[in-house]
This record gives structure tokens, sequence and C-alpha cells, in this order.
């Protein structure tokens, strides 16, 4: 019966992920044959700027979008919990853009952050706001990239939202009745319930975040602008990988790329635990 | 502080159907009233529109002479306990009793403490303080939830159903509690169920509610021996009333027994009931001959259904010496224990006396 996922999984995940980390000990252009260099590839990796430029994009880019993400996808979920006209329509049009393929989402993207045809920066010059040149300074163009994860919460949202339905009616029939208002039962009930769903969509997006940022830096700021603002570790795999046919190079900045999630998860863990969010 | 409860007219729409049909009740101060009804009858929407969880779509909700209809639910001095003990799992047990008191927030630490020993020593659960409410046994919870209810000492107590999810042993036991609670506080109380035992066990005076209409209120013997209508006969009582239509004779007939006493009135379409412990298994020439159908043996009774005379008539006699299945018997009824209501309304039209 788990005969079909086993295959799968060793396949697809297991077989690419040894053949990565071998691959991350050799020299390897797919032309000659591969020369070993042990950890030569880590070496020239830390004396690279371009990688250390990579990494601090990707960090800053998990530790920001991240809490924004999850804020966004827990205000989305206790909005649109109660029944109210058109909450289907509403529901559906949070969940849509996570569900539009990733390169058609960034071409979206690409259309929108044009500095003098698109929509953000018309409407932001009609308010009399400043409207900057999203794609060609660096920093405007690393905020395009979080804003632009901003809206593919649906996943976040739809747990989120069936850890409040799971809350049960009376506790808040109670905290009307002692007089609470709406913030202090959102801080003391709502939230020590939805904890540990937040926890695990913590660790689930810090994963997600250093890969999501790929396909918006390659197809909407292609890396730049210059000098790699936008360049995200993913990015410099990509290029390093595929354009450059270092492979063995991309392979150890994978492994790089993987120690770096697992350490930032390890500190999560410690933190919410020190926290006691977690009940029991 | 006690305060009286009044409900004027209340009328509640779910939906195109209505849930409240026009009540009116009323519950005097420090007396404790059960609402006794099956379920969908809208007792639990009457709960909710006392505490202002709900708003009628007409009618006045008074509290001690204030009214309350347009006032929010922190304001109206309720508390109320539910079947489901909504207690909060990250809490200790002290802590969910303070719940209340610090939503307020204008309460010190020694006077939150003290009040909330008060209140779980009154609910039986002071030596739970320091635990989570995943490790206590449901009737703990219930008794958590009350403690959480009393501490902030309202004007009202609102029960819904708070025993129907303990067993039927532990249910008797936190019956007596209740009780002893609910007057040593002396509060309102408002006690909503469909436990038709625990409604006469609590209540100082029991509302029989049923489809959102009130069909009688008094006093639990009142309710049981001179019930209002048909159907506060047939809810009141385990087993429930035996009812026969009353066909014209002389005498009278009700199923397979004869209506003799007071005139029944010619000319009125009318339907007899009588109680099972009413009717007892008598000997050779007495009553009617009938067979036993089943026999339920229940506690110190046994429950005796007999078909005599084309009727099914359910009897309640003594556990020992109760007949077997197939057994010819004969069926007595106590002269006079009839109740009688008018087939189309099923008002009540006259009681038995005392027996």
């Amino acid at each position: 019966m788990v005969g079909p996922f086993v295959v799968g999984a060793l396949a697809l995940v297991v077989v690419p992920a040894a053949v990565t980390l071998a691959l991350a000990l050799f020299d390897h252009d797919l032309v000659r044959s591969p020369r070993w260099v042990g950890l030569g590839n880590f070496a020239a990796l830390l004396d690279d700027d371009v990688f250390r430029i990579s990494l601090r994009n990707s960090m800053a880019f998990a530790a920001i979008a991240v809490p924004l993400r999850l804020g966004g996808a827990l205000a989305l979920a206790l909005l649109l919990h109660h029944r109210r006209r058109g909450y289907g329509a509403y529901r559906a049009a949070a969940l849509l853009p996570t569900v539009v393929p990733d390169v058609a989402y960034g071409l979206v993207w690409l259309w929108l952050l044009n500095p003098l045809h698109g929509p953000i920066n018309l409407v932001l010059a009609a308010v009399g706001a400043p409207t900057p040149s999203w794609l060609t300074e660096p920093a405007a163009a690393q905020a395009a990239v979080v804003v632009m994860s901003l809206f593919t919460v649906g996943e976040g949202f739809l747990i989120l939202l069936a850890a409040r339905a799971a809350i049960p009616g009376e506790v808040y029939d109670l905290g009307r009745l002692d007089g609470a208002g709406a913030w202090p039962l959102f801080r003391r009930v709502t939230l020590p319930y939805v904890a540990p769903t937040l926890a695990l969509l913590a660790a689930r997006d810090t994963i997600f975040a250093f890969q999501a940022s790929f396909v918006p830096a390659l197809v909407v700021t292609d890396g730049g602008p210059p000098p790699f603002s936008t360049t995200y570790l993913p990015v410099f795999v990509y290029r390093n990988a595929f354009e450059y046919l270092r492979y063995g190079y991309a392979a150890a900045a994978t492994v790089v790329m993987l120690g770096v999630t697992v350490l930032m998860l390890v500190a999560q863990a410690g933190i919410l635990r020190r926290h006691r969010l977690l009940w029991g | 502080m006690t305060a009286g409860v009044r409900l004027a007219g209340i009328v509640k729409t779910y939906a195109g159907a209505r849930a409240l049909d026009g009540v009116d009740l009323d519950a005097a101060a420090g007396e404790t009233l059960a609402i006794l009804g099956p379920s969908g009858c809208g007792k639990t929407t009457l709960l909710r529109t006392v505490a202002g969880l709900d708003h009628p779509d007409t009618g006045s909700v008074h509290i001690d002479g204030r009214d309350v209809t347009t006032r929010p639910p922190g304001e109206r001095n309720v508390a109320m306990v539910f079947q489901n003990h909504a207690l909060l799992p990250h809490l200790s047990v002290a802590e969910n009793i303070a719940f209340g008191l610090r939503a307020r927030g204008r309460r010190r630490p020694d006077d939150v403490d003290r009040r909330v020993a008060e209140a779980a020593a009154l609910a039986g659960c002071d030596h739970l303080l320091d635990r989570r409410p995943a490790h206590l046994s449901g009737g703990e919870r219930q008794r958590v939830a009350l403690a959480r209810a009393v501490a902030r000492r309202p004007a009202v107590l609102l029960l819904d159903e708070p025993l129907a999810s303990l067993d039927a042993h532990l249910r008797s036991r936190v019956r007596l509690d209740l009780r002893q609670v609910f007057d040593g506080l002396g509060v309102t109380v408002l006690h909503v169920t469909h436990d038709q035992a625990e409604a006469q066990a609590l209540g100082h005076r029991v509302a029989v509610v049923a489809a959102g209409r009130v069909h009688q209120v008094g006093t639990p013997d009142d309710v049981y021996d001179r019930p209002a209508d048909r159907f506060v006969a047939g809810f009141l009582g385990i087993p429930p009333m035996n009812l026969f239509e009353v066909l014209d004779g002389d005498p009278p007939r009700a199923g397979p027994f004869c209506l003799v006493g007071p005139a029944v009135p010619g000319g009125r379409r009318l339907d007899a009931g009588i109680r099972p412990e009413a009717i007892r298994l008598g000997g050779a020439g007495e009553g009617t001959p009938g067979r036993v159908q089943a026999v339920d043996p229940t506690g110190a009774d046994a429950i005796v259904t007999v078909e005599a005379a084309g009727c099914r008539v359910v009897a309640l006699v003594p556990r020992h010496g109760r007949p077997v299945v197939g057994e010819e018997v004969r069926v007595v009824a106590r002269p006079g224990a009839f109740h009688l209501f008018d087939r189309d309304t099923g008002a009540a039209w006259a009681h038995p006396g005392p027996p």
C-alpha cells in the first residue's frame, strides 16, 4: 500500500538529496568528469561576497516576511470566521493568490510594480504619496519581494481558520458576560488557543521563506537591482548551477541553506519553549 | 445581592421559525426556577436572552426592576454555566475562576485570591486550585465552572443543562450540592434542563416550555398533580401518563376503564389521562382483563405494559410480585384518578383530588 509513496519519496527526495550532498564535495561542470575537492567548495563560499550577500538577504527576508505573513493570515482568519453575507467570496479571494502558479503571480506583480504605468504607483501618486521606483532601487526592490509574499498566505489562513473554529463558542459567551472587550478576549482567549498552530506555521513558513523568494526574485527583479539586492540563496544556487555550471559549488550552497534553515528552526523551538505558549 | 427576573412578551425568530413565541416568565428574587422542556423547545434561547447573548425581536427583560433589554451582557451582572464547561485549557483552575474578576481589570491581587478561594470552597473544588482542566474529571470541571460563575457574585445565575454530560450516578450527587450552593447564596437561578427529575429536585418552581411557549409555571407538585394541558401531563412523569379518548356511553369509557364520579360534560370531546401509579393489577372479578405485553423492572418498581380491551395500558407496580410476559391479569384504575383534557385544545378540564 505504501509502496508507491516509498518509491516516490526515495526517487524524488532521498536520492536527489543524497546526490546533492555528495556533489557538494566535488567540482563538476557536466562537461569534464567530477573532480574531488573535499571541503574546498565550502571554503570558497566563505570567501564569496555574493554568497554572503545572498545569505544575508535570505535571512532578512525570512525575519521580516514570516511574522508579517503569519499576522496577515491570523487577521484574515479571525475576520472571516463569522458567517456574514458574502463571506464565501471573501474566503475564496483570500485563497486565490496562493493557488495561482508562481510564475504567473510574479508576472502580474511585474506589471503592478511598473514605476510609470503600474497601478500601485498610479494610486500612490493619486493620493500624493511617494512613488518609489520599485524594481530599480535596491531597498524598494527588497520591500517589493516582501510585499509580494504577503498575499500568498492562503495555507496559513485555512489552517488558522480551522484552529479558530475549533474554539468552543461558549468561551466567548462567558467572556462577554464578564464584560471583557475585544482586545482582552483576543489576547487571553483566542491567542492561547491558536498558539500551537501559530508555532507550527511559523516553522513551516520559515522553511518556506527560504524558497519562496526564488520565483519573485527570478521573474520580477532578476536578482537585481545591482548589486544583488534581491539575490537570495535559491537564486544564488540557481545561477551557479545552471548559468555558471558550477554544480558542486551550488550544491555546497544548498547544504548551507539546509543548515541555516535547521538553525532557525532550533532557535524558534527554544524561544517558544521558554515562553510557555504551548500548554499541557 | 439577589434580583428577580422578569421576561415579558419575548419573541425571537431564527431563519423564519419562531424559537420563542411570546414568552412571559417571572422568577422571584432568590428563587430557583427550573425551565423544563424537550430538546429544541427554545429554553436555551430563553436563557441567552436573559443573559444578553441574544437579543429578542420584541419584548423586554427586567433584572431587579431594571430594564436591561438593550444592555450588553457585561452590564447585566449575570453569570452562566454551560453544559460544555468552557474552561480555558491553558489556565489553572484558580486562574479560570479568577478570569471573570480580572476581566473587569479593577481588582487587587489579594482581593482576587480571596474571592477565588471562597467560590472554590462553595463549589467544592478548593482542593483542585492548581490543576489544569485537562487533569480533572467531568464532575470536577463542572464544579470549577460553577465556581467561576459565582466568583463574581452575580445577581442572576443561569445554568444551561449543566449536568447533562455527567453520568447518572454523578448527576444525583452533584444535584444535591447544587441545591446547597443555591440556597447558601440566595441568588436567583434559572436552571434549564430536559431532565424532569432534576427540574423537580432543584426548582422551587418549574416552568414547562415547548415549541417556544410556556405551557405552565408552578411548584413541582402543581405541574405533576395538576398539569395545565395534555403536553405537560404527558411530559411529567416516568413512565408517561396513559391517555385515552373518552367515548360516550353510560358510563363513559376511557380505554379499558369506565369513568365514574363527577359528571363528564356531554357534547365535549375529551381525553382522559391516568398515571401508571394509579393503576394496579387486581384479583379475579375486578377491573378489566388483559394480557401482559412487557415487564421492565426499574429500581423498586416495575413498569408493566398490558393490552386490555384493545388498548395499551401502562401500570407501575411493586417490583416484587410483578407479573411475567404473557400472563393474564386484570387492570384496575383507582376511582377518581382521571385527569380530563379538552381533545381539541389540549387544555385541562378536571383533575383528580389527592389520593
